[in-house]
């Protein structure tokens, strides 16, 4: 089961811990820096074009005239082709990406921007409805459009925006689009850019591939985005705590760097003065010739504060084991719980099964219409069904299989469940043995403080005692001083930097493992995509948590960067549906599934080299029904085999799409 | 959209594609057709002319929601207890602890606009075709459904027992729902379902979430006094 399945309290106390600070403390810091905890894995989520209109006048073409069409699209792999370059293709594509994001006034040409009265695109988000719709003056060039952003609700429209297009329309779709995919917009500080965060429009990039591109993922490959991407497809939990813990550090740090050297004119004066005492006071030392007890309780002191450092050490170690390995116990006790319902749900139904199917129908279940004896009769000679006719085969085996698979895995899940049970018990026991240990010997070190104190004070003693007091009051000054410096140099808390680092620590550590596990997935995944979309001669790409993907190829190491343009493109789409996958085997993760692909420039791929890729694709989105692909390419008799009919619009010979 | 949300029981039901073949429905629906049957004919009373009738599927959703959530029927046992003093309510409610029925028997429903909501279209098939239940053909103006329990389903249900003894938990679960059901309506009954927090604010479209630590808590504090 995953480690990181942390809680957020438990995750505070961790950097309380490491930072040495009590928890409201941080608390407050990771407040005022707005880093928060997001602990949970996150469900699959999808997104879906459902419908994209068009309607306008077209002018200065040889076809002016009125338009006015709606294309409709549902799950798996659909295609809009035409027989000739630009009869609208992209235009299609980019009102798709427009609607997503909210600026269809940005993606469309400006002759069909003219031309345009009004374009709607209709998608589901989570299988809830949202309508982007851009309405105007068919002949006006001015991008000052009404725009209106809705979300379908009890058969109607329930507006969320409504104004012209623009900035806020785009705010509007970003922040309800963040909302419903449970996407954080992230935050980045770079040396050019300072601090920044980025949102829906970096997101949803990465849903549209247009050719080859710099980044596996997206448009940018600034603030390591495409990693990135992919851990917030991924779903991995942590990383947005993560990212917002390592910015705000990193800010602090900046501003700290900046910030001129206050005068320290009387903190120098204070240390001046804390040399002289001290060498006062190893001088007085010097001459002291302790009495035996003395030096044997000194000797005793230090001999004790060591064992207490190391016994400080064990009990944080025990109780690290001891969560670390309740947590294992936790995930595998649900574990459990789900395998023993889901066989108990198994049973009845084969229960159920059995004696229903003694049963013979008395109407069909479609019309109601009777059925007469003779039929039954037939169907039986023939071992048919009555009903539908199809040829009956016992499957009671596969669900007798099926039964001691299941009963066979609870009992795996069950003496895992003792065996860490008992290590969980084993655990605690050595937590709570740490712990006596501890205050026993705390107790010890302080019979030794109290007896050192009760020994009888010489006058050098007494001078040391004072010596030793003085140099603690400098001590304090100086650390005064040092805070009001501090203070003066910011009015943010003083422990922010230690929080900050701490918290960006602990977090690493919570995602880390699961992170490495998922990009072996993602590599893997990536290796045989791209060898079946025609990358030769790849041996391995091995996706590190670096951000770096490394490919050997033909025996030697290259990179993303340096592929061919046709590879890379191919390992874009194949990095796209790799990441799908994923998520999909893994049961969570955030891709919303939905991929748009613009057919490539002839000198990356043939047309026919990418309608057997797009062969390729479909076959691999075959096993997961909820993916939809839309393509927009030149009709070519290959890419029209894939593709199954009632998928495609066709502009055929010089015609044009809309 | 059509208004209804995804069932949960049939985790692996594909939709047809479009202009393909359907695919077989895999789930659980013979065991959901039994469910059904024993709620159908253990509620239904007798009709004037015609057998015995079960009145309301909204009233059916609301006695199944409560054979499938062991923890929330264990919770109206426990007020059951608490208003009226009966000990057998407070054992009823123990014993599906012991049995622990809200782990194994839990078969998650999904709160939608009224309610909890399975479409109970698949097992009211099945019982239709093998002619053990009757949907009753609506009059003008009539918004209730009801079913008419023909004489076959209570001669299969002794069968059932007969060949297949571990089906007969529902038939102790639903008698025990229907001493606290009665033939109370169905919208009194999801009243009474509202007053649970978890399931008041499930969101739409999400499964209703258990209460059993909440329940157990009750039942413990309810023993110890």
């Amino acid at each position: 089961m995953m480690s990181t399945q942390a809680t957020a309290a438990e995750w505070i106390e961790a950097i309380a811990g490491k930072a040495s600070l009590p928890m409201p403390v941080v608390q407050e810091v990771l407040d005022r820096h707005a880093v928060e905890p997001q602990s949970t894995l996150p469900r699959r989520k999808s997104l879906r074009i459902r419908s994209v209109t068009l309607k306008g006048i077209k002018e200065g073409t040889v076809a002016d005239g009125p338009f006015g069409q709606t294309f409709t699209f549902g799950p798996g792999l659909w295609a809009i082709v035409s027989d000739q370059n630009f009869r609208g293709k992209s235009t299609l594509l980019g009102v798709i990406q427009g609607g997503i994001r909210g600026d269809i006034h940005e993606r469309v040409k400006p002759d069909v921007w003219r031309w345009l009265s009004k374009a709607e695109v209709v998608f589901e988000a989570n299988g809830i409805g949202h309508r982007l719709l851009v309405t105007k003056e068919a002949g006006d060039p001015d991008k000052g459009a009404a725009g209106s952003f809705s979300r379908e609700q009890e058969g109607g429209w329930f507006t969320l925006y409504e104004g012209t297009v623009g900035k806020p329309l785009e705010r509007a779709v970003e922040d309800a689009m963040l909302a419903e995919f449970g996407f954080a917009r992230f935050h980045a500080h770079n040396e050019k850019d300072g601090s920044h965060t980025h949102g829906w429009p970096v997101i949803a990039s990465a849903l549209f591939v247009d050719g080859p591109g710099k980044a596996v993922f997206g448009e940018l490959l600034v603030d390591a985005i495409p990693l990135r991407l992919l851990q917030m497809f991924m779903g991995l939990p942590w990383v947005s705590t993560y990212t917002a813990a390592a910015t705000a550090l990193k800010r602090l740090r900046a501003t700290k760097a900046e910030r001129p050297t206050a005068s320290r004119g009387l903190g120098d004066r204070l240390r001046t003065r804390l040399d002289a005492v001290d060498a006062s006071l190893s001088s007085a030392r010097g001459r002291v010739r302790p009495g035996h007890d003395r030096a044997v309780l000194r000797a005793t002191m230090l001999e004790q504060d060591r064992r207490l450092l190391a016994l400080r050490e064990r009990v944080e170690e025990t109780r690290q084991e001891a969560v670390r390995v309740d947590r294992q116990l936790q995930g595998a006790t649900t574990l459990l719980l789900e395998t023993r319902r889901a066989l108990q749900q198994l049973r009845d139904e084969r229960a159920a099964g059995v004696v229903l199917r003694t049963l013979r129908p008395v109407c069909c279940p479609s019309c109601d219409a009777g059925i007469d004896h003779n039929r039954h009769s037939r169907a039986d000679e023939g071992s048919t069904c009555a009903l539908c006719g199809t040829r009956q085969a016992r499957d009671e085996d596969e669900d007798a299989l099926r039964l001691e698979e299941l009963q066979r895995d609870v009992d795996d899940v069950e003496v895992n469940v003792a065996e860490l049970s008992a290590q969980a018990t084993k655990a605690q026991a050595s937590q709570r043995g740490a712990e006596a240990e501890l205050s026993k010997a705390i107790e010890a070190s302080r019979a030794t403080e109290a007896a050192l104190r009760a020994e009888g004070s010489a006058d050098l003693e007494m001078e040391i005692r004072g010596l030793e007091a003085q140099r603690e009051q400098l001590l304090a000054l100086i650390a005064a001083e040092e805070e009001e410096e501090e203070k003066e140099e910011a009015a943010t808390g003083a422990h922010d930097e230690a929080v900050l680092q701490a918290a960006e620590e602990v977090t690493k550590d919570l995602y880390d493992g699961l992170a490495r596990e998922i990009l072996a997935d993602v590599s893997r995944e990536i290796t045989t995509l791209s060898r079946s979309f025609g990358v030769q001669n790849i041996e391995s790409m091995d996706w590190g948590t670096g951000g770096a993907m490394r490919i050997v190829q033909g025996k030697a190491p290259t990179s993303f960067g340096r592929l061919s343009p046709g590879e890379n493109l191919r390992v874009r789409i194949a990095a796209a549906l790799a990441v799908i996958e994923v998520a999909r085997q893994r049961m969570y993760g955030r891709h919303p599934g939905l991929l748009v692909l613009d057919s490539p420039g002839a000198q990356e791929m043939a047309p026919a080299d990418f309608a057997a890729l797009l062969s390729r694709v479909h076959e691999a989105i075959q096993s997961a029904g909820d993916i939809q692909i839309i393509v927009g390419a030149r009709a070519d008799p290959t890419l029209l085999d894939v593709v199954p009919c009632d998928h495609v619009t066709h502009a055929h010979g010089e015609r044009f799409l809309f | 959209m059509d208004g209804q949300p995804e069932t949960t029981t049939s985790p692996d039901t594909t939709r047809p594609a479009r202009g393909g073949p359907a695919k077989p429905q895999i789930g659980f629906h013979h065991r959901d057709a039994v469910r059904l049957l024993y709620i159908l004919a253990l509620g239904s009373e007798e009709a004037a002319h015609d057998g015995r009738i079960f009145r309301g599927e909204k009233r059916a959703m609301a006695i199944d929601f409560l054979v499938r959530y062991p923890d929330y029927l264990a919770d109206e046992l426990l007020t059951r207890f608490e208003t009226e003093g009966d000990p057998a309510a407070l054992d009823a409610a123990s014993d599906i602890f012991d049995a622990d029925e809200p782990d194994l028997r839990t078969v998650a429903m999904v709160r939608w606009r009224r309610g909890a909501f399975q479409n109970i279209e698949m097992p009211l098939s099945i019982l239709a075709a093998h002619g053990l239940v009757r949907p009753l053909k609506q009059t003008t103006g009539q918004r209730r459904h009801d079913f008419i329990v023909l004489p076959t389903s209570f001669a299969f249900i002794e069968r059932i027992e007969r060949e297949q003894p571990s089906l007969g938990w529902y038939r102790s679960r639903v008698e025990l729902v229907m001493t606290l059901a009665g033939f109370r309506s169905g919208s009194d009954l999801k009243g009474d379902q509202y007053l649970h927090p978890e399931y008041r604010d499930a969101r739409h479209g999400t499964e209703i979430p258990s209460i059993k630590e909440r329940v157990l808590a009750r039942l413990r504090s309810l023993r110890g006094r």
